[in-house]
């Protein structure tokens, strides 16, 4: 279609106009004839037929064209202004020839504003003429201001993937998320702040929780391409969030950073449809790498989902083509290393400014050499910038207007900025993959059993903790089945849809919460029923803190409400609460140990109680094979077990 | 309680891999990028929504033509702007590296404005007072400040 997709939205009300006008003007006699009575154009397209570019891998990245379930191919992208053919979203032949057409579409019959499908669809008309030899002489020429103006702003010389680490506060980043970036230079010297982010979201329309979680999950959402200064990204993330950022530069060269530039271009206005699991914004990213260097095979890993990690790890399962990476930690990471540095007069200095007293007012300051007074002061100002950030309430509001008196003592102390080195910080490449596959051995009073369970995501508080939020706890579908060795008959053991877990230390400068949300289906063990199935839905919410001496210690506590459904209630449900507590003990990266008790009191409903305590330690073979043995006392039951866990 | 279910799973579930974004107002710097994230999101509901992650900050697409302050008809920043826009939306950052002396919003403002970054460090170090003159001292201020001096 020929309506200018990359104008105001505005415009748009006029795109039937400018179709039929377009429909029209196809049927006119064209100009160029060729030798044989038919257009250039005419040759062009049987010569693409006898090629059978339609069926091209490459043009189906163009299009971004998937195989239907049944039978044929559909495009992600449902925006019409991204389709010469009427029928282009499911036609990838009509399409193609629609496409060549257009591109020898005469330049005075353009409107006013309106631009050639060549500046529209820059990187088609690339492969085109690569593939078809067209003879540009014979192209019309058209003058593509706009392209030409944004490709030199950007002056892309390198493309970085970018991973914004999780962020557990909120539940839409808790997988953490990635972005492209568009790197430039200027006189030599690297400008990574000043270069483009590219980012593929979903266009969320409501509010209500209901309606985002139901039209992210089927596609209703419109996912789009945006584009800003990558600067700002660092002072969201880095900056507000405390998220730790990690980039990875990649080895694409120059024409095919060009290439990836000039479709990036073609998608700009145009509207995708968004999905949480799998085409959501790491999948997107990924496309658009395979469009500029279509030997990388980066998509066909992900069938069912893309989780941003494992997108991660895709670019490193191809040899060569993460050339470097960058670890940019947040500035509360930075804070968190200077504060561990700091002697005891430093941090009592440090409390004393917190608190609200100036530098002359503290006389632990006072007693402070100059370096140590400006590692101090480098200190204080990180974290009234985090605690500003969070707490602006206008554009004069800034880290000046609160401690411009700070920021002038800093100056006068001559001593350098000395940046601490975060401890080794590990990519979220180097964690386990995402499925996990368990098979267990174990014993309780019903005798012995085996355990099988399977999950697509993600990682729970024992796993190999490396790359992964500390603590945390993020389990997607989780099923498990047992199979009594006297009985012989295998028992449903469950269903967890969600098991969200997050415990963070008490800092008491920031503050922190702990908590954990749930639901699924269960065995109601406690009531003396391995058979008996309900559905549950958990929250607790408390706090937690790490040891003094065993800093690999954290203890937590939390309140747990619990409400379930089932038949075998007397009333049909129950609803409870009572403490979840207990401790995480990692005593290397290969070992963790956790020890733990609940108790729930049902006070209505079915009254019961319920309770449970045991331990659990874990063993890492590898960052992808774990064993793990517990040993627990659910009600009056005893129950050990030893499991092998896979993660692939 | 069924709603409490319903809506609870709603939320978790929205809980998805990442990359949302929610229809942002055009702001005033950088292309509608400019203030909106700084305009203190302690706000907690929004939180729990993921309104505030991972999203597209405004309207920085390629496709926005006119009338937004700043933005390009490529959806760029104004060249010409560039520097301004980017002092303003680092000014925190910028003040807090001039005065301990170092930094990468300082190298790259230095870069911006045509100046070896170690001259420039090292000037707004000495000069912290007269760049930064007051309170209310404005992102622009500083930039007319910084030319004035190292200029001269």
């Amino acid at each position: 279609m020929m309506a200018p997709f990359f104008l105001s939205r505005r415009m748009s009300s006029h795109k039937i106009i400018f179709f039929l006008l377009f429909i029209t003007a196809s049927f006119l006699p064209p100009p160029a004839l060729a030798e044989n009575g038919g257009t250039y154009a005419d040759d062009l397209v049987k010569s693409a037929q006898r090629a059978e570019l339609s069926d091209d891998r490459y043009w189906h990245l163009l299009m971004h064209y998937h195989r239907g379930i049944i039978a044929g191919y559909s495009s992600e992208i449902y925006d019409p202004d991204f389709y010469k053919a009427p029928d282009g979203r499911e036609n990838p032949t009509a399409e193609l020839e629609a496409t060549i057409r257009g591109f020898f579409r005469p330049i005075e019959d353009l409107r006013e504003g309106e631009e050639h499908p060549q500046c529209n669809f820059p990187a088609r008309l690339k492969w085109l003429k690569g593939r078809l030899g067209i003879d540009e002489a014979r192209l019309p020429k058209p003058q593509c201001e706009r392209l030409e103006h944004w490709r030199e702003s950007l002056g892309v010389n390198r493309v970085t993937l970018v991973f914004a680490s999780y962020y557990m506060a909120s539940p839409a980043s808790m997988f953490g998320h990635t972005l492209l970036r568009l790197d430039r230079e200027k006189a030599g010297e690297s400008l990574d702040l000043m270069s483009y982010g590219v980012n593929y979201a979903a266009n969320m329309d409501t509010d209500n929780p209901v309606l985002m979680a139901v039209k992210g999950m089927f596609g209703l959402f419109d996912g789009v391409f945006t584009t800003f200064p990558y600067y700002m990204k660092v002072q969201e993330y880095g900056n507000m969030e405390s998220r730790d950022i990690w980039e990875y530069q990649l080895s694409l060269n120059k024409s095919q950073i060009d290439v990836l530039v000039l479709h990036l271009w073609e998608l700009g206005l145009i509207k995708f449809q968004y999905y949480y699991f799998k085409e959501n914004c790491s999948y997107e990213l990924l496309a658009l790498i395979e469009v500029g260097k279509p030997g990388l095979h980066l998509t066909d890993g992900f069938p069912v989902a893309t989780v941003p990690t494992q997108t991660v790890k895709a670019l490193y399962s191809e040899n060569g083509l993460v050339e470097k990476r960058v670890y940019r930690p947040s500035v509360t990471t930075l804070l968190n290393a200077r504060r561990e540095r700091m002697d005891e007069a430093q941090t009592q200095a440090f409390k004393d400014l917190v608190a609200g007293k100036d530098t002359h007012g503290s006389e632990s300051f006072l007693g402070l050499s100059d370096q140590k007074k400006a590692e101090v002061l480098d200190s204080y100002l990180d974290h009234r910038q985090y605690v500003v950030m969070r707490t602006r309430k206008s554009d004069g509001d800034g880290l000046l207007s609160r401690s411009r008196e700070i920021l002038l003592e800093r100056s006068r102390l001559a001593s350098e900025n000395a940046v601490p080195e975060p401890p080794s910080p590990r990519g979220p490449e180097e964690g386990h993959d995402s499925n996990k596959f368990i098979l267990g051995f174990g014993g309780n009073n019903g005798g012995a059993f085996e355990d099988l369970s399977f999950r697509p995501a993600y990682h729970d508080v024992l796993s190999f903790g490396t790359g992964y939020a500390e603590n945390s706890q993020i389990i997607y579908f989780d099923a498990a089945a047992r199979l009594y060795n006297t009985s012989g008959k295998p028992v449903f053991e469950g269903m967890k849809f969600v098991d969200l877990v997050s415990i963070i230390p008490y800092d008491p400068l920031y503050g922190g919460r702990s908590w954990q949300v749930g639901f699924g289906f269960r065995n109601l063990r406690d009531l003396g029923c391995e058979e008996c199935q309900a559905f549950y839905v958990n929250f607790g919410d408390g706090y937690a803190a790490r040891a003094r001496v065993f800093q690999s210690t954290v203890i937590y506590g939390m309140l747990r409400f619990q409400g379930e459904l089932g038949s075998r209630f007397e009333k049909g449900w129950r609803l409870g609460a009572g403490p979840d507590v207990g401790a995480l003990v990692e005593e290397s990266e290969w070992w963790k140990t956790q020890i733990y008790a609940r108790w729930l009191r049902y006070p209505d409903g079915n009254v019961s109680n319920e309770h449970e305590f045991g331990v659990k330690q874990r063993f890492a073979i590898t960052k992808n094979l774990e064993i793990t043995a517990s040993v627990s006392r659910i009600q009056e039951d005893n129950e050990a077990m030893m499991a092998v866990g896979a993660f692939f | 309680m069924r709603k409490m279910l319903v809506v609870l799973s709603a939320l978790v579930l929205t809980a998805g891999f990442a990359g949302t974004s929610h229809a942002a107002k055009y702001g005033a710097g950088g292309c509608g990028v400019g203030s909106i994230i700084f305009q203190g999101k302690n706000d907690k509901v929004s939180q729990v929504l993921a309104a505030t992650t991972n999203g597209t900050l405004g309207n920085g697409t390629f496709g926005i033509s006119t009338g937004t302050l700043n933005c390009d008809a490529t959806g760029l920043v104004v060249a010409s702007r560039e520097t301004e826009v980017y002092a303003q939306n680092n000014f925190d950052s910028i003040a807090k590296e001039m005065a301990s002396g170092s930094g990468e919003h300082v190298a790259t403002l230095a870069v911006l404005m045509g100046y070896d970054s170690a001259a420039l460090a090292s000037y707004g170090k000495t000069h912290y007072g007269q760049i930064f003159v007051s309170e209310n001292t404005t992102s622009s201020e500083m930039l007319t400040a910084i030319k004035v001096g190292l200029d001269s």
